[in-house]
């Protein structure tokens, strides 16, 4: 007997390419948009993080759906060429069989038969699996040329369609991902690692254990239709050509799904322009006009004038209770009296008397105007009369 | 503009005699000795002045050094090992050397005004304000002269500086009824005549005094207003810009917030085109009409001190629909006025709330094209809902739409369910799609994992007990028989 157990070719390149292309797509799509389904969720925070912000996780949401059709182009025409060309079986055809199987499955788990289901090619499992991606990749690919294209989808639907369209991609994005974590991960990684997607073979004991039928027929040579090389020549000939028609139209439609409208302008101007520093007329502080006192004409004395210019200028701290300095402009007498620096008004000599002296130094508080002062000089040099 | 000065000479001629003992002259008699240099045996002070800006020139404000982390008795500086006498270095630490830092012995004219008493002055303390140092020039003295009327002075610019002051408006201000003198404020005049004026406009008048003054006791909300577009519009050069006393004014200042509607109207002075706009809004109009406190004025949305707005602060726009959720979010305010309390959480769970969210966690300091509350109910002209001119009514959507969708149609409003949660007569299409799928998830991955338990419970009980071969009851057999006869056919 051979050492080395014989083993199956379950899987060619070409299966080996489409899983890697979808799971890659799959992959981030699901994570890049439940991201933005769950957005309070720390781990989707982190994951926009990473990408940098949610623009960056969108663009790469649609680069990933781009890289998931053109995977779904490949599929389409590599089932066909296995289809119209190899003439091979429809293995993945999905029938009673298959849920008679389930049920069976069901049974043997629970101890009520003794005996596993004989499954072929493709166990139920993994048809239930296959057609659900199919689904799935319909659902996604209608609602979300919806959700990328929203203003063409309210031309032909009712405004309410888009809002659908996205309760259902992110509810199906749900049950896709659960169903890849909850039938894809266990059946095939967790009950058993299966590493013919990898490396494309199973062994004998495999191919007993999973798909006893397509074991029973590979051995009875069933399997195998005998090619007839010029009949397949000729077979590929015309499929190459109507799918690359097929595949140039389909090509297309992904370069027509993904530029079919500009949505929404990148900068648009606040919806409220208003000129911000729009000042009221200015208003000037509420300061009363000057109310110079009026000069005295005719006959200049103290009771004719001087008395109240004096009380007026100098009586807020020269007054009988403050009398700043000693000097108190309340009267005649103590005006001409003057404080503690001399004379407050010396009769005929302004220049001894201290209410002109303090007042030309310029640095007390308190001034009078120029007339004002001249008018005080004028009637000291008058000898200062009373009336 | 903005600082205090500090008589450098005093400190470092303290800190010469306090390193060098023998006193200044024999430290340069050391320092020339050990240099080299020529020296003519005698010196002589110069006194130099020191400007500091109140934060010390450090940025970010808030970690600078505070007046009294020097100025005060837990302070870091020891004034009497700088070489000031005990009684000086006492001053030096007491609560009004914290309040304004070193200062010239003020001149002594007659100290007759009376400082505020001790629980004015708590209670100033509890409203955030530090209490100024009192120097002891009477007012009287100032209102000799500033109290006549007509007292004025023409600047360079030709604008007339106004120097008269009404005395009874300065005592029935929040300042004079407090009992605060003139120099408490204008602490740059200290007697007469006065220092000249510099400033060439009246503007360059205010700058030149008004952060001293209001800064030395409210430092907090100076430093608040450091953060404010008015003082980033200053930095950039706009003298326009409002400064402490173009809000609150100066010899006049009353408490802010009376009557409620004020605070609106000192926005309005400058500007006056957003203020029109605001006094027809929902907001606005209850407010200024009504004196309806529950509605924004324009402080409750820009701040008050940190003044912000989307001209000079970029995230203003992205962070602004939580300014509209603290009241609009709020299911006691939404149940007062009839209004839907759900707008806030339904606008993050559409496409718009989702990215700005995502915005505002992710990248704080960017702005998103995408819609905020006020990009299409407006910012300050916000209608009342059933106004036919309102941005979002039903006839005016569309228009709101193509602002930043040009191509969108009739149907497409439609598409936003107007803040409600889809039920089944306002978006039946919502509605059953949601309900299909709260049924479709259960039972295809419940389905899923009860296949699967009984496929782990049977690899388990394998391993546990080797081959599993117990007799199953009758009546489930007979139940069952007929199914496991067909898979065992198949089998065979």
């Amino acid at each position: 007997m051979n050492e080395k157990p014989r083993r199956y070719l379950r899987f060619t390149r070409s299966y080996i390419i489409e899983h890697g292309l979808l799971t890659l797509s799959f992959a981030f799509l699901a994570v890049s948009g439940l991201a933005q389904r769950f957005p309070e969720v720390l781990l989707s925070r982190w994951f926009v993080g990473a990408l940098a912000g949610v623009e960056n996780v969108r663009l790469f949401h649609r680069v990933a759906a781009v890289l998931m059709m053109l995977q779904a182009i490949y599929h389409l025409g590599a089932a066909g060429y296995r289809v119209f060309v190899l003439r091979a079986r429809l293995s993945m055809m999905p029938g009673m069989q298959d849920v008679r199987a389930a049920f069976h499955w069901l049974l043997y788990n629970l101890g009520l038969s003794r005996s596993r289901p004989a499954e072929g090619r493709y166990t139920f499992v993994e048809k239930a699996e296959y057609w659900a991606v199919v689904w799935g990749t319909v659902v996604m690919g209608i609602t979300g040329f919806m959700l990328w294209n929203p203003i063409a989808t309210a031309r032909v639907l009712p405004g309410e369609a888009i809002p659908a369209a996205k309760a259902a991609h992110s509810a199906e994005a749900v049950l896709a991902a659960l169903a890849i974590i909850v039938w894809h991960f266990y059946h095939v990684h967790i009950k058993v690692f299966n590493t013919s997607m990898f490396d494309g073979n199973l062994t004998e004991q495999q191919m007993a254990h999973e798909h006893p039928l397509e074991l029973a027929a590979i051995q009875a040579g069933q399997a195998e239709r005998p090619a007839d090389s010029q009949a397949l020549g000729q077979r590929r000939r015309v499929y190459l050509r109507v799918y690359g028609v097929l595949a140039a139209l389909m090509l297309w439609g992904v370069v027509y799904f993904v530029t079919f409208e500009e949505t929404a302008l990148a900068t648009v101007s606040p919806i409220e322009q208003a000129e911000v520093y729009v000042p009221l007329t200015a208003t000037p502080l509420p300061t009363p006009l000057p109310t110079a006192t009026p000069l005295p004409d005719g006959a200049i004395s103290w009771e004719g004038g001087l008395g109240e210019l004096s009380r007026d200028r100098c009586g807020d701290c020269h007054n009988s209770a403050a009398a700043s300095g000693g000097l108190d402009v309340t009267s005649y007498e103590k005006t001409l009296a003057g404080g503690v620096t001399g004379v407050g008004v010396e009769p005929g000599d302004p220049d001894a008397s201290q209410v002109v002296v303090r007042q030309v130094t310029g640095d007390h508080p308190g001034q009078f105007s120029g007339d004002e002062l001249a008018l005080v000089r004028w009637w000291i040099e008058a000898g200062a009369p009373r009336e | 503009m903005r600082e205090w000065c500090i008589h450098r000479s005093a400190l470092l001629l303290s800190a010469a005699l306090a390193l060098f003992p023998a006193g200044a002259g024999a430290a340069g008699n050391e320092g020339v000795e050990f240099s080299g240099q020529e020296y003519s045996g005698s010196w002589e002070g110069v006194t130099e002045l020191m400007y500091f800006d109140v934060e010390h020139q450090v940025a970010p404000a808030e970690q600078s050094l505070q007046c009294a982390d020097c100025h005060s008795e837990e302070g870091r500086l020891d004034f009497v090992a700088l070489g000031y006498d005990e009684d000086r270095a006492t001053k030096l630490v007491s609560p009004a050397a914290a309040a304004l830092p070193v200062q010239e012995e003020p001149e002594p004219v007659e100290p007759e005004a009376e400082g505020p008493s001790t629980e004015e002055a708590a209670a100033h303390e509890s409203a955030g304000a530090r209490e100024p140092a009192l120097e002891g020039v009477a007012d009287r003295a100032c209102l000799a002269c500033h109290g006549s009327p007509g007292m004025q002075t023409e600047l360079p610019s030709g604008e007339t500086l106004y120097l008269s002051i009404d005395e009874e408006t300065y005592a029935r201000s929040v300042h004079g009824s407090a009992g605060y003198a003139c120099v408490q404020c204008h602490t740059d005049i200290s007697g007469y005549p006065h220092d000249p004026i510099t400033a060439a406009t009246r503007r360059e008048f205010v700058f030149q005094r008004y952060y001293a003054s209001c800064a030395q006791c409210h430092v907090d909300m100076y430093r608040t207003t450091l953060d404010s577009v008015h003082q980033r519009a200053l930095a950039a050069g706009n003298v326009e810009a409002a400064v402490c006393t173009d809000c609150h004014g100066s010899h006049d200042i009353g408490p802010p917030d009376e009557p409620l509607s004020r605070g609106s109207t000192i926005c309005e002075r400058c500007h006056s085109a957003i203020y029109s706009e605001y006094r027809d809004s929902v907001h606005g109009a209850a407010l200024i009409d009504e004196g309806n406190p529950d509605v924004p004025s324009c402080i409750d949305c820009h701040g008050v001190h940190d003044i912000a707005g989307p001209a000079f602060s970029g995230t203003f726009h992205l962070f602004s629909p939580q300014i509209c959720a603290e009241c609009h979010n709020d299911p006691a305010l939404a149940d007062r006025y009839g209004l839907n309390a759900d707008v806030y959480d339904t606008y993050v769970a559409d496409f718009h709330g989702t990215t700005v969210l995502l915005f505002e966690s992710i990248t704080p300091d960017q702005d998103t094209n995408k819609p905020v509350c006020v990009d299409c109910h407006g910012a300050h002209d916000i209608r009342p809902s059933g106004d036919p001119t309102s941005s979002v009514m039903k006839e005016n959507l569309l228009g709101t739409c193509q602002r930043c969708h040009p191509d969108a149609t009739t149907n497409f409003p439609s598409a936003w369910l107007s803040h409600y949660r889809p039920d089944a007569e306002t978006a039946p299409a919502v509605y059953f799609v949601d309900l299909f799928y709260r049924i479709l998830i259960p039972a295809v991955i419940g389905g899923m994992l009860v296949f699967n338990a009984t496929g782990v419970a049977r690899s388990v009980g394998e391993r546990l007990a080797g081959k599993l071969d117990f007799k199953v009851p009758k009546l489930v057999r007979s139940l069952f028989g007929r199914l496991k006869r067909s898979g065992d056919e198949e089998h065979e």
